[in-house]
């Protein structure tokens, strides 16, 4: 496993979610590379100032949704790897011309998406 | 909302219903009919307020014509006409069924956004479900979390109480993956049943992903038959799979000398499409032989009569079979 320094964005508006992940994603990656936001308003400021390697987001969420954060976030980078972790399945939303790396439907267990993250870092994972 | 849909409906038949004579003269009309003329039409000419032609006899007459109100008002309608016979072939009476073409479109669209609506609904709750498990998921994972840095339970119990939360986490996955495809196109929305097979694969497939997490991984081959089962059956019938599988995947890796572990499983639809066999068949070799934990026992035997479904079991040297008749 590559061992630079990687710094993720997690979105999501749920406490006791976005606690536990939080939880689980620093432990792997270190309290200082986890940002953490409820909205997509505080997700885009956060991106701005820290420039994290990958973002998980939540979709349906107050403010700035899930959708709009992608969106303007693929404004100023085509590449980054987003993840959506979400309760509704993935042909509910108009993804077109908003890819994403992987779509995790909720609920989802830690396992699940440290592995989806390290294979949108890092490619396929050996099992 | 159901009712509501069905209210609507009958608040919103829009055919005009009209019996008359061979003269044209009415001798009974429905309320829509009536409340759509303006006053009541008894006794009144058909001819004079439906352009229909005049005929002696109408053998299953369609054709577009002009309804005229009291207030001399006019609506395009889809017009039936039909004749009804005595024994002796002479005409009793003519009836003719008309639709108002513009009120049928509005209140076809109307229904599509009342249908619309309450799918809209329906897969909001599924989604709020959903997410509440997901909730439900992460306390665990606090709980977990917090019981490990305050040493909360001693170390020797501590990989016990893990077990037993993921082993929690999964059969909540279990019951998620029903409501995921309740969510989706492909179920039906008057039965709410959901194809079997596709749930059964999905849930072997979380299953595996979930051990293959820690580089842990069984082959399993999967032979499935398309087969409706209601979400009622489905939970309590992925519960038991999932125990089963689970329980085979834990013995192969908490166990170092297991090797060459798979999994095989295979459905048999009976030919009234009425029950569904399913064959898990599990192969290792060891020294031990995979047997299901007592409390994954008592937890099956429950759903099993929870659903009125049988189990057998069949434990041989490097080759356990579970056969269960949903």
């Amino acid at each position: 496993m590559p061992n630079k320094t990687v710094k993720i964005l997690y979105v999501e508006d749920d406490f006791a979610i976005q606690k536990s992940i939080y939880d689980v994603l620093s432990a792997k990656y270190g309290v200082d590379n986890v940002f953490t936001a409820s909205n997509g308003e505080e997700a885009f400021e956060l991106y701005k100032n820290e420039s994290p390697d990958i973002v998980v987001t939540d979709i349906k969420m107050p403010k700035i949704d899930g959708i709009q954060l992608i969106e303007l976030i693929r404004n100023k980078d085509r590449n980054i790897p987003i993840i959506i972790v979400s309760a509704y399945e993935r042909d509910v939303f108009d993804l077109e011309g908003k890819p994403v790396c992987q779509y995790l439907v909720k609920p989802v267990q830690k396992f699940t998406l440290l592995y989806a993250i390290e294979t949108c870092l890092y490619g396929k994972q050996d099992k | 909302m159901e009712n509501k849909i069905n209210k609507f409906i009958v608040k919103n038949i829009t055919e005009i219903i009209v019996v008359f004579d061979d003269c044209g003269i009415i001798s009974s009309a429905n309320d829509y009919a009536i409340n759509e003329y303006g006053e009541s039409m008894i006794g009144k000419n058909i001819f004079n307020i439906i352009d229909i032609p005049k005929y002696k006899k109408y053998d299953d007459y369609e054709n577009t014509h002009t309804f005229k109100n009291s207030l001399k008002e006019h609506f395009h309608i889809e017009t039936k006409v039909f004749s009804i016979l005595n024994d002796d072939n002479k005409l009793k009476y003519n009836i003719i069924i008309a639709k108002d073409i513009e009120k049928e479109e509005e209140y076809q669209n109307q229904l599509k956004e009342l249908i619309l609506q309450k799918e809209s609904y329906i897969m909001d709750v599924h989604h709020k479900i959903k997410n509440n498990l997901q909730t439900i998921i992460s306390i665990l994972d606090m709980w977990l979390k917090s019981a490990k840095d305050n040493n909360e339970i001693g170390e020797p119990c501590m990989n016990t109480f893990e077990t037993f939360v993921m082993d929690i986490q999964r059969r909540i996955i279990a019951i998620s993956l029903v409501h995921s495809m309740l969510n989706k196109s492909n179920y039906d929305s008057h039965t709410l049943n959901i194809n079997f097979s596709v749930y059964i694969y999905n849930l072997l497939e979380q299953i595996s992903a979930f051990f293959s997490m820690e580089n842990k991984i069984i082959k399993f081959e999967f032979n499935g038959k398309d087969y409706l089962i209601n979400s009622d059956r489905a939970i309590p019938g992925g519960l038991i799979i999932n125990d089963i599988i689970s329980n085979f995947y834990k013995f192969c890796f908490n166990s170092k000398d297991v090797t060459n572990s798979s999994i095989k499983i295979k459905m048999n639809i009976n030919k009234k499409m009425t029950s569904v066999k399913l064959i898990i068949e599990m192969f290792y070799i060891s020294k031990d032989k995979y047997k299901l934990p007592r409390e994954s026992e008592n937890l099956i035997a429950g759903l099993l009569n929870q659903i009125q479904a049988t189990m057998t079991i069949n434990y041989t040297k490097n080759k356990s079979v579970f056969t269960i008749i949903f």
